[in-house]
Formats: structure tokens, C-alpha cells, sequence
């Protein structure tokens, strides 16, 4: 029988509709049933949701992975890329054994060769250029013990803050917003929330691909409740807007006149929770204290219209998405990069806190301003452990004397160890590579060649310094510019804990041994620390466990207590969430309310919410100028460039570009054009352009779809052979030191 | 009995034992299983073989254009609409390839509906009741163990979450 190929495909989309089938399937044959596999508790090693997932082992090898449905995060459900981890696990790129730069290339060596390596070079560096010459950077994707060794070695034995991980690219904005807003740190409140909003206001977040499983409770809350409202505001359709029920497609830079505007409506239209502003809220022009009548005269020039002209959208659209926000009882904002890789992310995180403290829609059921996480340990490791070149573990400030000498207490050094003035964030340390100024460096599980902006300015430096990586997959961009490479232990591999976006902590067991070569990281790091004559502080960690034991010592009596969350708890719970300070607390659902067992009572004096790590208990409503992005369009570069994700990959790719099934989803780079540029600038589907910034240049497929806003080109940043960040830039957010990732000015011409 | 129905009547025997043999072949790590089962893998069709295609793009991409319905019927359900791509159940097309899936794949996020199934000893399995795009009910043979699944921990079961639950672990 011959058939076409439609016939073909359409025969067999039948048979899976048509199918009644015996029992056999479910019974006989599923690994997921077979008795002969082992399931051990963890959780997913990708994004900052956090999902309890099952890792299926046989004979010493990863051979299934199920959701956990136990674990509150996903009830036993899992996106795409979960799914595969244990493929990952035994992926053809996982690196074996330590390679050593010779002669120009990498060649296998032993572990005492490369230490002796790394140690040597170390030290004379130090010796020669003083302990800033040389550099950590780490990862939200590492544990939580891995991030503390690392700081422990470097800030408190090697005396040097150049200590930052690459959630300063991430999630630093959300940092500014929750510290300047809130005066801590981390959401009020957690997932639970989702399942008692109304409404949901998504802000720069295409949830249905960056945060999978969140999205499916997004879906399922709808389905269950259809009442439930969801607004969108993104310059871009996402696979997100299939749920949505407005969406305000912005000129990127242009939304907080946006937000402003709800602000105005909210409270013109008497949406505003008064006793709850007159309690709990303070005004804030970002310099001083003004009050609430300055703040609503600043709100008067944000009409809908004035809002509207700068965002390219319809003014009667803000005013809608204003009253669905102030009508619903209850809200919840999300948001992800969209809002925090921008030159105002700080701002605009503060804008969307002011939404929600002006009508008192935070810290009760349903509602919360609610920043989600990229990274799976972004939030536990580094910015609770202090993973920052600026911070200490347990939300410490290395400026603070008092915070120095507790922690230096804990690490057995003396305080004057760890240096008061805050290290190279990010950026300036990449700044600091490439001027030669830090001549070594110690890159941990992340792949910043690939992941940096503007990528041109800082690759000769990476290459130029002594370089060594830690990492579990090569090559990647970073691992070859490295002088050392260190196999390391991959998830499953190691045991450890990750702490996700909404504050929960979750164990995750050592499944199977490292494969080849492989160590936990934390080894490495401590045969460095004794080849550098600091292992008489570390010799106590004999295991993971050790290292967290010590590790929740420094966050007693801290916002963020994890006393009552040691492993022999952590083990049999599917997480918990801080504040948790003893071991019959349940976890914190609402901070700075009376669920919260910091919650101070007497202050307090009967107010709904006290905002304990502010000197007067209030949050604080930002009147925050409207600024716009630091690279408009202009008549060279007429187009925004928006970088971003695919819900099928994750960041640079080394993890799922090893899974077939993942590549055939999205199997190569591209960039989307709206279909009307592309008729102005004569492209059509699957032609070859040329996209171009001040920086760089790329050839890539063009994607005619109607997803971003029209004079927008969006480009996801995967792909190694095409790097979007050779075009992207640098300039900072001047409070997060965050990059403005999400928008430059770009031309587009035919290759 | 017109031309589809007569089609529907010589495909489902064939295609009851093509499900067979997948079951035993569902996935790599099945197959591990598989060795040591005592069920042996039936003669794989030729229908087994995905079409050499261009797979330099992506299975929506092409199956969009090739057929729209199907692709209609998994957008309109919740799988379309979580983005629960194609080769989840399909494979890749290339490396593996499944016309109809078993449901390892199923499993893999509706765990507890399996211990369900051996529980309820049926001989039902997801694709009894749940058409697997449109994942809609089969309304007509719907029986066994029930429609809401009791014991299975639904999406919307988040609802009872209550928080802080002292999970004890299994
Ligand atoms: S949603 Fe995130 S945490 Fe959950 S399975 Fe997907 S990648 Fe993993």
C-alpha cells in the first residue's frame, strides 16, 4: 500500500485515537511499574518551580524519571524537560575525567595533576597580585552546600568578595524590588496562593514555556474555576496567551508608564485598601520619605492615554486590566526576566509591589507579588546562602561588621578575614577578567561564554586568564577557553538540597555513583581549600549533610530560618518553606502576618501585616520615574531585540541538547519576525537574515509568526553555534548590576 | 458501512497488536525491562517507521501543515494546551518512533493512576477511556474504575493542598 505522506501521518494520528487496548501496557510492560527499579526522592534539576521528581534507577544507572506526586509543587506532573533528566544523567557529553590545557588543547590528566595545577596557579596569584586577583563564579543550578564551601573558602579563608554567581543575570532585580519594597528578600507568600486567585496578572513571563508546571496550575485552576481572569503584559504572544484573557502587548521598556497607570486608576477608581495603606505602607520617591498626596500627584501625569502612547497599546486596555485588577478579590502578579534583565528592573519589580500593597491584595490567601525563579537553587544557594559578591550566608551583608563576625565565628577564621567592602559583581568581574586585572578564575557548574551579553568584550579575557571550570558536560563555550577542566558529579550523582522559587527547601538523594571520574563539587572544592592550607576548617564535612548542618547554624533567628529544616527532616518531607525554626514548625505560608512565626506581635499592635525588617514596619510604595531602555530603537537600528527561552531547552543547551526528543522539538535556531515587518522588509518563512546590534552580527533562519509585537524580533539564546548574546548588551540595571538582556536595538537585513 | 468505518475495522485488530509489541519497546529504558520479561516483542511493522522527512523541523511544525486535525484535537486539550509535545509519546521520529504509544510516557506524570489500575485488577488502561489527543472520554466505554479517578492526585487537587502538608515520604 503506497501512501502519501499526509495520508501516512494522518493514519497514524487514528490509531492513537482509535485505541482500546488490553491491560498488558499498564501492567506487563512499564518500567514505571516494574518492581526491578529503584525510586529515589529529588527534584528536577532544571527551573526554579522546583518539581518533586522520582529518579528510576537500575544496576547503578538512571533509568526512569516520574513526577512526585507527593510533592505539593507539581502533584506528580512534569514538563518536557523533566521528563528526560535521566537520559541527561547518561548523556554522550557528560565529562569523564579532568583535562589540562597543553600545548594549546586539552588533554585528559590525572585529579592530582589538574588540582596541583589549579592550586599552584592559585596561590602564586594570590602571592603576587593580593587574594582580589582571583575570582568564584557560581551557579544557581549547584547546591546550597556546594555555594556555601565555595564562600566559605573564598570570602572567609582567601580573603576575597570577587565571589558572584549568575543569578546577578537573573534574579538580582527581584532582589532590589523585594529588599527596597519589602525590606527582605523572597515572596510573601508561596504556590499555594495560585490555587485561591482570581485573578493572575503575568508581567514580562511567557509562563507556558519558562515555568511549565505552574502554567499546567494556571490551566487547572481556569478549568476548575472559569471565572478566573488572566492579564498579560509582554511585548510578545506566547504559548502563555492560550489562557490569557487580555494582554497588553507593550513596546519592550516602555511598561512601567504602564504600571504607573493601573496604580492611578486603582486608586481614582476607589480600589485601594486605605486602613491597610494607612498601617502597613509608606511613600518613597527613591531619595526620601514623601507622602501619600505627593504620591498621587506624581501618579497625575500617568493617564491611561499618556501610559498608552508610550507602551503602543490601547488606553482603554489599561484601564481594563486596572479594573479586573482592583475588582477581583483576590490577585496574584507574576513575573520573570521580562522584568528583571532590564537597566529599571528594580523599579519596575517596585512597581508591581506597589499595585498590591495599595490595595492590600499581599500576605492573604490568593494574593501575592509573586517574582518566579529561573534557576532551581537560585533562591536557596545563593541568595539565602549569599552566594552575591556583596552578601553572607543567611541574607548577611558583607558591609555589615556584626554579620562579618557572626559568620566568621561559624567558619572558625577571624573576622577581619572576610573583607568589608563588597567584591566585582558580575559584570565588572567579567570587566576585571578581560583588563587583566583578576588573572584567575574558578567557574562552577555554568557556562558564562555563552550566557554573558555582549559576549565580544569579554571572550579574549576568559581565554587570556587562567581559566578552570568545574563542570559536569563538555564542551561547552566556557570549558573551551579553560586551562582546567573538572568532571563533576551530576544530578543524582550527589546529594543536596535546592531551595525554589516560593522558599521551599527540598532534599535530593544520591541516587547512583559519579560516573567516571566524576566528584561532588564539594570535594573539589575542599581538596583546593587543603591544598591551599585552609582544610583544617573543612575537615568536618565529611558528607553533604555535614555541610548543611553547618550551613543552617547561620540562618538561626534569621528571616530566612532553616533551623527546623536538618536533613533527617528533609529526607522524609517534600520540603519545606521558611521561615522554619524548629522542627515541629510546619513552614510559613504568609510572611510579615500572624502565620509568620516572626511575626512580632507587640510592634505589630493589631495591624494586619508588619514588615519586620523594615525600622518601621512598612512597605514601601515607590514613586519610580518611567525611565525607558538604555538602547532605544533610533533610524540605524529601527528594531527591538528581545532574547529569551523554549519551554523544550534550558539556558545554553548542554543538558537538553543531548536529548534527542528535545532537539526535534525545537531543532534549530531562528529568529521570529512579525509578519508585517517581514512584508515591509521582503522576508518570508525559513529565508536566511543577517540580525545586527552595535555589537555583533548573526545569521539565522527567519521565523515569520505572528508572536512578537510588531517592530520587535525576538531571538531564543540556546544554541552554541548561534550565540544571541553577541549581540545583546551590557548596560546594567545601576541597582541589580543586572544586564538589560531583554532589549537592544537591532537591523535585520537579508544574508 | 461506508469507506472510514471499514478502514477503522481492519486497523484496529493490527494496530491491537502493534500496541502489544510496544509495549514492550516503549522507550529505551523499557526495553532494559523488556529483556528480562517474558514478553516478546511481535514483529515490527513497517507502518513502525516514521516517513523520511526533513527532521530539521520540528514535529508541530510539519504536522501542523500535515495534519491539522490531530494537531487541533491535542491544542484543544490540556496536553496542547501545556505544550506536551508530540515526540513525548512519539519519540523523536527518528532514534525511536511510536505510531501508538504505550503509556510509560503516561505514567511518567500520571503515576498513581497505575497503582489505581492494579488495585482496581481491570483491564482497562488510559487510551480504554482517554482518546490520546483530545484526551477527552471515550464517553460510550467508560466503565471501570470511574471517571474522576479517586486516588489519582489531579492538577486540580492542588486545591487541597493545604499548606504545609507533613508529607512522611512513601
Ligand atoms: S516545570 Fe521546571 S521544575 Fe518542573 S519539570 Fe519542568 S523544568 Fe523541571
Amino acid at each position: 500500500m503506497s501512501v502519501t505522506r499526509r495520508e501516512f501521518l494522518k493514519l497514524t494520528a487514528a490509531s492513537a485515537a482509535a485505541s482500546a487496548i488490553g491491560s498488558e501496557l499498564m501492567v506487563g510492560s512499564a518500567v514505571m511499574g516494574s518492581p526491578a527499579i529503584d525510586w529515589h526522592k529529588s527534584v528536577c534539576r532544571f527551573c526554579g518551580t522546583g518539581c518533586g521528581v522520582m529518579l528510576g534507577t537500575r544496576n547503578g544507572k538512571a533509568v526512569a524519571v516520574k513526577g512526585d506526586r507527593k510533592s505539593t509543587v507539581n502533584c506528580g506532573l512534569l514538563c518536557v524537560k523533566g521528563f528526560y533528566l535521566h537520559k541527561i544523567v547518561h548523556a554522550k557529553n557528560r565529562l569523564l575525567q579532568p583535562l589540562v590545557r597543553k600545548n594549546g588543547t586539552l588533554q585528559p590528566a590525572s585529579w592530582d595533576e589538574a588540582m596541583s595545577l589549579v592550586a599552584e596557579k592559585f596561590s602564586a596569584i594570590i602571592k603576587e597580585h593580593g587574594p582580589d586577583a582571583v575570582a568564584f563564579y557560581g551557579s544557581g543550578q549547584g547546591t546550597t552546600e556546594e555555594t556555601y564551601i565555595a564562600n566559605k573558602l573564598f570570602k572567609g579563608h582567601l580573603s576575597t568578595n570577587n565571589f558572584e554567581g549568575n543569578p546577578r543575570l537573573c534574579m538580582a532585580s527581584a532582589v532590589g524590588g523585594y529588599l527596597t519594597s519589602f525590606g527582605a528578600d523572597e515572596p510573601v507568600g508561596t504556590y499555594d496562593d495560585i490555587e485561591h486567585a482570581e485573578l493572575f496578572l503575568l508581567i514580562g513571563s511567557n509562563t507556558a514555556e519558562a515555568h511549565p508546571v505552574l502554567f499546567d496550575r494556571l490551566v487547572a485552576r481556569k478549568k476548575n474555576h472559569p471565572s478566573t481572569k488572566i492579564i498579560t503584559i509582554d511585548p510578545r504572544k506566547t504559548p502563555t496567551n492560550k489562557i490569557v484573557d487580555l494582554h497588553l502587548q507593550v513596546i519592550p521598556g516602555y511598561d512601567l508608564a504602564v504600571m504607573h497607570a493601573i496604580a492611578r486608576i486603582l486608586i481614582k477608581e476607589g480600589y485601594t485598601d486605605e486602613k491597610f495603606i494607612s498601617e502597613s505602607v509608606t511613600f518613597s520617591d527613591g531619595k526620601k520619605k514623601i507622602s501619600y498626596e505627593d504620591y498621587k500627584r506624581f501618579l497625575e501625569k500617568f493617564t491611561p492615554e499618556y501610559a498608552a502612547e508610550k507602551a503602543g497599546i490601547d488606553p482603554q486596555d489599561i484601564v481594563k486590566a486596572a479594573r479586573m485588577f482592583g475588582e477581583a478579590k483576590t490577585a496574584m502578579s507574576m513575573w520573570t526576566m521580562g522584568v528583571n534583565q532590564r537597566t529599571r528592573g528594580v523599579w519596575l519589580n517596585n512597581l508591581m509591589h506597589n499595585i498590591h500593597l495599595l490595595t492590600g491584595k499581599l500576605g492573604k490567601p490568593g494574593c501575592d507579588s509573586f517574582s518566579l525563579t529561573g534557576q532551581p537553587n537560585a533562591c536557596g544557594g545563593v541568595r539565602e546562602g549569599g552566594g552575591l559578591c556583596h552578601l553572607l550566608p543567611g541574607h548577611r551583608k558583607v558591609a555589615v561588621k556584626q554579620h562579618r563576625e557572626e559568620i566568621a565565628a561559624i567558619w572558625n577564621v577571624p573576622a577581619s578575614n572576610i573583607k568589608p567592602k563588597p567584591g566585582k559583581h558580575t559584570m565588572a568581574m567579567f570587566s576585571a577578567i578581560a583588563a587583566g586585572d583578576i588573572k584567575a578564575a574558578y567557574i562552577m557548574c555554568t557556562n558564562p561564554a555563552h550566557s554573558l551579553p555582549n559576549l565580544n568584550k569579554y571572550l579574549q579575557g576568559l581565554k587570556d586568564c587562567f581559566l578552570v571550570v568545574a563542570d559536569s558536560f563538555h564542551p561547552t563555550e566556557t570549558t573551551r577557553l579553560a586551562d582546567v577542566v573538572l568532571p563533576a558529579a551530576f544530578w543524582g550523582e550527589k546529594e543536596g538540597v535546592y531551595g525554589c522559587t516560593e522558599r521551599r527547601s527540598q532534599h535530593m538523594a544520591q541516587a547512583i555513583q559519579p560516573q567516571g571520574q566524576a566528584r561532588w563539587d564539594g570535594e573539589i572544592l575542599m581538596d583546593l581549600a587543603r591544598r591551599l592550607g585552609h582544610g583544617k576548617n573543612f575537615e568536618h564535612f565529611k558528607t553533604p549533610e555535614d555541610v548543611w548542618s553547618e550551613y543552617i547554624t547561620t540562618t538561626k533567628g534569621r528571616d530566612m530560618d532553616l533551623t527546623g529544616a536538618p536533613y533527617s527532616r528533609l529526607r522524609k518531607v517534600r520540603g519545606l518553606r521558611w521561615p522554619v525554626p524548629d522542627e515541629n514548625h510546619p513552614g510559613t505560608w504568609h510572611r510579615f502576618t500572624e502565620e509568620d512565626p516572626l511575626f512580632p506581635k507587640e510592634k505589630a499592635k493589631g495591624r494586619r501585616m508588619y514588615f519586620y525588617n523594615k525600622p518601621d514596619g512598612r512597605a514601601v510604595v515607590f514613586a519610580r520615574p518611567d525611565k525607558g531602555p538604555e538602547e532605544p530603537v533610533d533610524a540605524d537600528y529601527p528594531l527591538v531585540l528581545s532574547t529569551g527561552r523554549v519551554l523544550e531547552h534550558w539556558h545554553t543547551m548542554t543538558m537538553t541538547g543531548s536529548v534527542k526528543q528535545l532537539v526535534r522539538a525545537v531543532p534549530q535556531p531562528y529568529v521570529e519576525i512579525n509578519p508585517e515587518d517581514a512584508k515591509e522588509l521582503g522576508f518570508a518563512d525559513k529565508d536566511t537574515a543577517i540580525v545586527e546590534t552595535r555589537r555583533g552580527e548573526l545569521k539565522l533562519m527567519v521565523r515569520v509568526i505572528d508572536r512578537p509585537r510588531k517592530g520587535t524580533i525576538f531571538i531564543p539564546w540556546h544554541w552554541p553555534e548561534k550565540l544571541a548574546n553577541l549581540l545583546t548588551t551590557d548596560a546594567i540595571d545601576p541597582g541589580s548590576k543586572e544586564p538589560e538582556y531583554k532589549i537592544c536595538a537591532a537591523r535585520i537585513r537579508k544574508a | 458501512m461506508n469507506r472510514k468505518n471499514l478502514f477503522a475495522l481492519i486497523m484496529f485488530p493490527l494496530l491491537f497488536l502493534l500496541l502489544i509489541a510496544y509495549a514492550c519497546s516503549s522507550t529505551t529504558t523499557t526495553r532494559k525491562v523488556a529483556n528480562q520479561s517474558p514478553v516478546t516483542p511481535a514483529a515490527v511493522s513497517e507502518d513502525e517507521k516514521h516517513l523520511d522527512v526533513d527532521f530539521t523541523i520540528s514535529c508541530l511544525e510539519c504536522h501542523t501543515e500535515e495534519t491539522p486535525e490531530v494537531v487541533a484535537d491535542w491544542g484543544a486539550g490540556t496536553h496542547g494546551k501545556v505544550n506536551v509535545g508530540c515526540f513525548v509519546c512519539h519519540g523523536d521520529g527518528e532514534d525511536e518512533y511510536y505510531a501508538s504509544p504505550g503509556t510509560d510516557a503516561c505514567l511518567s506524570c500520571h503515576d498513581s493512576l497505575a497503582t489505581e489500575v492494579a488495585e482496581a485488577q481491570t483491564d482497562e488502561t488510559c487510551f480504554t477511556c482517554h482518546d490520546g489527543h483530545k484526551l477527552k472520554f471515550h464517553a460510550e466505554q467508560h466503565g471501570g474504575f470511574g471517571a474522576s479517578h479517586p486516588g489519582w492526585l489531579r492538577p486540580d487537587s492542588h486545591i487541597k493542598s493545604t499548606h504545609s502538608p507533613q508529607y512522611t515520604g512513601d
